[in-house]
């Protein structure tokens, strides 16, 4: 290729501050300009599809939530769904209303996680200190909650694990006071500044006419203009009974997908709020489920899809009759952003804007490669 | 050009929290209070321990190994063995508390654990009745 | 519903899983043509994930593609099988440019072959020269014991069903060992009682 010939190639390495995991780009520059790139993972080959072709169902669902790092929740989620639907399992109400108020808990502090990120890529180093501050009063309410920090192991087949502890909700319902006035301090200091919008408005520009046929999803999606979110196309849940609304900006850049994220993190408290009201003080925890080695997953697949903070993820799940199952495919959002979105991006683009971009994309390498 | 002066002056304001007192907790001096309900280290109430091998049998990394003790606490225990527990695979699930008959294995709220030596993770669980005896 | 009557023409069946999740199942040479349909005439224009299941019992690999509308409110799963030895599939990457990821993950794992893909090269394993790892017949297991060396501190494991076996065996013995004893002392007193009758 002419275009290549007096390039220079480096690699935008696996260990870099603006991303969340390890996952490394190729690139061929000429100066400072990209003129090709191309996407390398398997840093973080774990192998989970074939560790969960061994187990049970009530062993695989513990090492569900590893597989993306920054969300574990979605999941569980989906996991969970996947196995009631194969079997028929009816879950009740307050079940439901538990898990979807887990659900937004774990959009709060993903978000605040990916703001650190944003800044950091940009050399706002406060933003950083601030929001990962934030993000650790969440996972103390995760913590009395579940037992863990991070990986909850919570949602279960059949329900939850645990009931809720005494004074959850007020402390929930403290906490999300506090968001709403952080936030505005987060809009003076990094959404409104001008250093911010300078180096992100006009960068990493997406077309709307070709997002829907490349499965683009999430914040790209609707940093286009496109108003279209799974908790309200194809309800899972309580989100038909809960009253929220579906942000969008019309430009495609770096900075309007910071704005959506914005805008959804105060949606996130309104449904959260909503959720303490409608609560139910009774019903049952747990649906009771077979022994662990006779709980048979009947000859049949599925395939369910839930919103997590980045995008649709979906689950492939098979069973064959006995109690191991057969095949479980992840599907995350990052898989296409990072191969086909990300090298077309990069493109003609300069070498200090490479990690803003791979930050607002949201990519997450874990769940790529699995 | 206009210049966008809301967006030059509004994150100096982010000076003032040069005088707030700061939020980070000081460890070793202050410690934070971890909640019962922790999914930390294993306890086993020995006296209840029927050596059925229940956590055995769930536990989905083979991290739990029978072992005979070091002499007899429960004349019941029908196969005379107790868990002892790998840590270097143990992923602290807590399946194998979920599925205990007689309700004698626990997990207990401590966390922290340092040693110089790396071969040393085999961990025998504490003899104790209930959680939060462990200081 | 239109879709059920018009797949019905093409002698194909529609399966409703719940109410937005559709299946149908085709043969491997009209693949092709139904994907296409699917995009033209239903507005099933987005890709979401290709799906491969190993049947190692049947000989085939099933291979499922996930479509979803433009409204983004209904899921048709379209599933097909092809052989296991020498497997082989038309690639879909001129339609929708993510399918060159997904068919390269493919053909990592599974060790389908797909003619006139551009860059069928390795996707998350480097220098791997054993057989594709996702198929069955992969015995992890094994291949772990063979390359790592484990610290064998372990070794005074027990197990428990043989412990409760012994133990209750012990017991038994001890028991018909203790009746024994008891019936012996039994037929000594007796002896003894005769024999002070007899002196008298």
């Amino acid at each position: 290729m002419s275009d290549l010939k007096n390039t220079i190639k480096i690699f935008h390495g696996p260990q870099h501050p603006g991303i969340t995991g390890n996952m490394s780009v190729e690139l061929d520059l000429l100066g400072e300009t990209i003129k090709r790139a191309q996407t390398h993972v398997g840093y973080l080959h774990r192998g989970f599809e074939k560790l969960i072709e061994r187990r049970t169902v009530v062993q695989a669902f513990t090492i569900v939530c590893r597989i993306c790092v920054p969300e574990p929740d979605p999941n569980e989620e989906n996991f969970a769904r996947a196995v009631e639907n194969l079997t028929g399992l009816e879950i009740s109400d307050k079940a439901k209303y538990i898990r979807t108020m887990v659900l937004e808990m774990q959009r709060l502090a993903t978000m605040f996680l990916w703001m650190g990120g944003q800044a950091g890529s940009i050399g706002l180093g406060l933003i950083p200190q601030w929001s990962i501050c934030d993000r650790d009063y969440m996972l103390d309410l995760f913590e009395e909650l579940t037992g863990g920090r991070v990986y909850h192991m919570y949602a279960f087949p059949g329900g939850v694990r645990r009931d809720l502890p005494n004074g959850f909700i007020d402390k929930l319902s403290e906490l999300l006071d506090y968001y709403e006035k952080r936030i505005a301090v987060y809009n003076d200091t990094f959404f409104d500044n001008a250093i911010f919008k300078k180096r992100a408005m006009g960068i990493g520009v997406v077309k709307a006419d070709e997002v829907l046929k490349n499965a683009y999803i999430g914040q790209v999606m609707r940093g286009c203009g496109i108003k279209k979110d799974v908790r309200k196309d194809m309800p899972y849940l309580v989100y038909d009974r809960l009253d929220f609304e579906i942000p969008i900006q019309q430009e495609g850049d770096v900075y309007a997908r910071a704005l959506v994220r914005r805008d959804e993190m105060l949606q996130s408290i309104r449904i959260l709020r909503q959720i303490i009201k409608q609560m139910p003080k009774e019903g049952e925890i747990l649906q009771k489920i077979p022994k662990h080695r006779k709980f048979k997953l009947p000859a049949n697949d599925t395939y369910v899809q839930t919103e997590s903070a980045r995008g649709a993820m979906s689950y492939y799940m098979a069973g064959d009759g006995s109690e191991k199952i057969r095949r479980m495919q992840v599907r995350g959002p990052s898989l296409i952003h990072a191969y086909t979105l990300l090298e077309k991006l990069l493109v003609n683009a300069q070498l200090a804007d490479v990690a803003m971009i791979m930050n607002s994309l949201g990519i997450c390498p874990p769940e790529i490669e699995r | 050009m206009a210049i966008d002066i809301k967006g030059v002056l509004a994150p100096l304001g982010a000076i003032g929290t040069l005088f707030k007192h700061p939020k980070t907790v000081t460890y070793p001096e202050v410690k934070k209070d971890i909640p019962i309900g922790y999914r930390g280290f294993h306890i086993n109430n020995l006296e209840t321990c029927i050596g059925c091998a229940s956590c055995e049998e769930i536990c989905m990394n083979d991290a739990i190994d029978m072992i005979h003790p070091d002499k007899e606490y429960n004349p019941k225990n029908t196969s005379g063995c107790v868990p002892r527990i790998d840590y270097g695979r143990c992923c602290w699930c807590s399946l194998c508390t979920d599925v205990c008959p007689p309700g004698s294995l626990k997990l207990d709220n401590i966390c922290i654990h340092a040693d110089k030596d790396p071969d040393n993770f085999l961990y025998m669980p504490k003899n104790l009745k209930n959680i939060g005896e462990n200081k | 519903m239109d879709l059920a009557a018009k797949l019905k023409k093409l002698s194909l069946t529609l399966e409703q899983k719940n109410n937005y999740l559709y299946k149908v199942v085709v043969k491997s040479e009209q693949l092709e043509s139904l994907l296409l349909s699917f995009i033209n005439e239903f507005d099933y224009i987005t890709l979401d994930s290709i799906n491969c299941r190993d049947d190692l019992e049947d000989g085939v690999f099933t291979i499922t593609y996930c479509l979803q509308n433009r409204n983004r409110d209904h899921i048709v799963m379209i599933q097909t099988s092809i052989e296991r030895e020498n497997a082989t599939l038309p690639t879909m990457h001129i339609l929708w440019p993510q399918a060159e990821i997904m068919e390269r993950e493919m053909h990592e794992m599974f060790g389908v072959n797909f003619p006139g893909h551009p860059s069928l090269i390795d996707f998350a394993l480097e220098y791997w020269n054993d057989i594709p790892p996702m198929r069955r017949d992969f015995d992890t297991l094994e291949y772990v014991n063979k390359m790592n060396p484990f610290r064998g501190q372990r070794d005074d494991a027990l197990d428990a069903k043989e412990e409760m076996k012994k133990r209750r065996e012990a017991k038994k013995a001890a028991k018909l060992k203790a009746e024994q004893e008891a019936a012996a002392k039994e037929a000594q007193k007796v002896k003894t009682n005769t024999s002070e009758e007899v002196q008298r």
